[in-house]
């Protein structure tokens, strides 16, 4: 074993609370993002980042504009759910569909963002923190939502989950059989808003976008049953996480970046087999 | 002793079709009764899909009345309109169809033995654990009738179900679909294109035309010339044993 090694597991004070905010972030990625990628719409993960980000910067603005104060983390989570829950509005195959409606919203939350942030000269480095994570730290009440989160989340697919199914693959059938539609597609994107704004503010948007898309496209490329794509992208999100938070400590990297390459890795057994053609 | 005959399972009266506030077809009168196997023709944008969706309480009418009686539904879509993404094997579709009366925190592991023995009856046993992507065009319409079926409707409605099937598959389905009316008491709602094939299983035809409904047993339609330019499907009804 390498000093480094050595190092790594005498400073676990050091790495204990951010690692498991890495997995539970990491849990909540894969499970949403098994359905953004099966319903085709994968830049969720993006726009909600961007728009959780919108929220934080509004918070920050609002002692100085409204005089009123208000928590910037709140304020992320649930600017990113809105947006979420936006999205579950546009319908399939409508004038506009799905895919532009999460392009404009990008688009525009992440203006705003810009626009917004340049009155918050002096808060820069408290900004950039709150919008695009910190997965070296995570303080208490991150640990909390995170906890919280995947609980809530559990427990909607626990409950609901084979309507989700039925809605996203056929919404057709679903309502002519009389399954309120609107009303779990509300449910599931407001899970998936819920789950990447969390993970956005525990882990990053660049490897939070990559934890949702990656291990989920590696288990479609891998699998024809859906229990396995799910197990797949579950497992290799959370070694995606801890491996890449392992490996950016004991070499020094940027977290976030050597979360987002392990991701990447969750694509090479299925694109090999693709490749292989079997 | 006054006996009454069983209420229809739908019934549209004076209904006006459309979406939103564009008119579609209307006003059109009409029963489905519980043995109805209802074949619904008309050229394209007549208003076929628009009158099952309101027959299905999907779409409301824009005037009118819709009465359905407790009736269960199940439903079959043009299976173009289903993504082949999603890993589902046909065991998975045909479980779908419990799944409206799935209630929370419920699974469905005792519902398999169902699912199975009704993938059994459209002849897909052997294919119940192949990937639903992996299946012929005529294997992927048996599995989604399956799933239909699995919910145990009163009313089996089925949206153009032999769309892009070539001539042998196409009168495999009819032939299960007739099957199926024969065998048990519920309404068949069927969209269909080419006539020649359903008419054959048929005990009701309604054409849409030129925003009117025109409804009947075959022969009488046919007698009437109310199949216009589909008469030419008329040469294998009579030519059918």
């Amino acid at each position: 074993m390498t000093d480094a090694g050595i190092s790594f597991w005498e400073a676990s004070f050091l790495w204990r609370d951010p690692l498991i905010a890495a997995g539970l972030g990491a849990l909540l990625c894969a499970l949403a993002g098994t359905f953004v990628v099966l319903k085709r719409s994968a830049f969720v993960g993006a726009a909600v980042s961007q728009a959780a980000g919108f929220g934080v910067v509004g918070a920050l603005l609002a002692p100085h504009v409204v005089g009123i104060e208000v928590p910037p983390l709140g304020a992320g989570i649930l600017a990113g759910t809105a947006s979420a829950g936006l999205f579950s509005l546009s319908r399939r195959g409508g004038r506009v569909g799905v895919e532009a409606s999460i392009a404009i919203a990008y688009v525009v939350a992440g203006a705003g963002s810009l626009l917004l942030g340049t009155f918050l000269t002096h808060e820069y480095e408290s900004v950039h923190s709150l919008l695009f994570g910190d997965a070296v730290a995570a303080p208490p009440e991150e640990l909390v939502a995170l906890g919280a989160t995947s609980a809530v989340v559990v427990l909607l697919h626990l409950a609901f989950g084979r309507k989700f199914l039925f809605v996203s693959f056929d919404p057709e059938t679903a309502q002519a059989m009389g399954v309120p539609i609107r009303r779990y597609n509300a449910a599931l994107y407001f899970s998936a808003g819920l789950s990447l704004a969390v993970a956005t503010r525990a882990l990053g948007a660049l490897p939070v976008f990559a934890l949702t898309v990656a291990p989920a496209a590696g288990g479609l490329l891998l699998f024809d049953r859906l229990r396995r794509v799910l197990a797949w992208a579950v497992g290799t999100a959370l070694a995606s996480a801890l491996v890449g938070y392992y490996l950016s400590f004991v070499w020094e990297k940027p977290t976030g970046a050597m979360i987002v390459l392990c991701a990447v890795l969750a694509l090479v057994p299925g694109a090999a087999r693709r490749a292989l053609g079997r | 002793m006054v006996t009454f005959p069983p209420q229809p399972a739908i019934r549209l009266r004076a209904a006006v079709i459309g979406h939103g506030r564009r008119r579609v077809a209307g006003p059109i009168d009409l029963d489905l009764a519980r043995n109805d196997f209802l074949v619904i023709a008309g050229p394209n944008g007549a208003g076929k899909s628009t009158l099952v969706k309101t027959m299905l309480g999907v779409l409301p009418p824009l005037s009118g009345s819709v009465e359905r009686r407790g009736i269960r539904v199940g439903y079959v879509p043009q299976r173009e309109r289903l993504d082949e993404i999603w890993p589902f094997s046909a065991l998975d579709i045909a479980l779908m169809g419990r799944v409206p009366a799935l209630g929370p925190f419920r699974f469905l592991g005792k519902e398999q033995r169902r699912a199975r023995e009704l993938l059994a009856q459209v002849g897909l046993e052997a294919e119940a654990d192949r990937p639903f992507r992996s299946l012929s065009g005529g294997q992927q319409q048996r599995a989604l009738i399956a799933r239909a079926l699995v919910a145990e409707p009163d009313v089996l409605v089925l949206d153009e179900p032999t769309n892009h099937l070539d001539v042998p598959g196409e009168r495999a389905v009819w032939s299960l679909l007739g099957e199926i009316h024969r065998r048990q008491e519920r309404a068949l709602v069927a969209i269909c294109h080419h006539l020649a094939p359903a008419l054959l299983h048929a005990t009701r035809v309604a054409v849409l035309r030129d925003g009117g409904l025109v409804s009947g047993p075959p022969e009488a339609l046919i007698e009437a010339g109310a199949l216009g330019d589909l008469a030419e499907d008329t040469i294998l009804r009579k030519a059918a044993p």
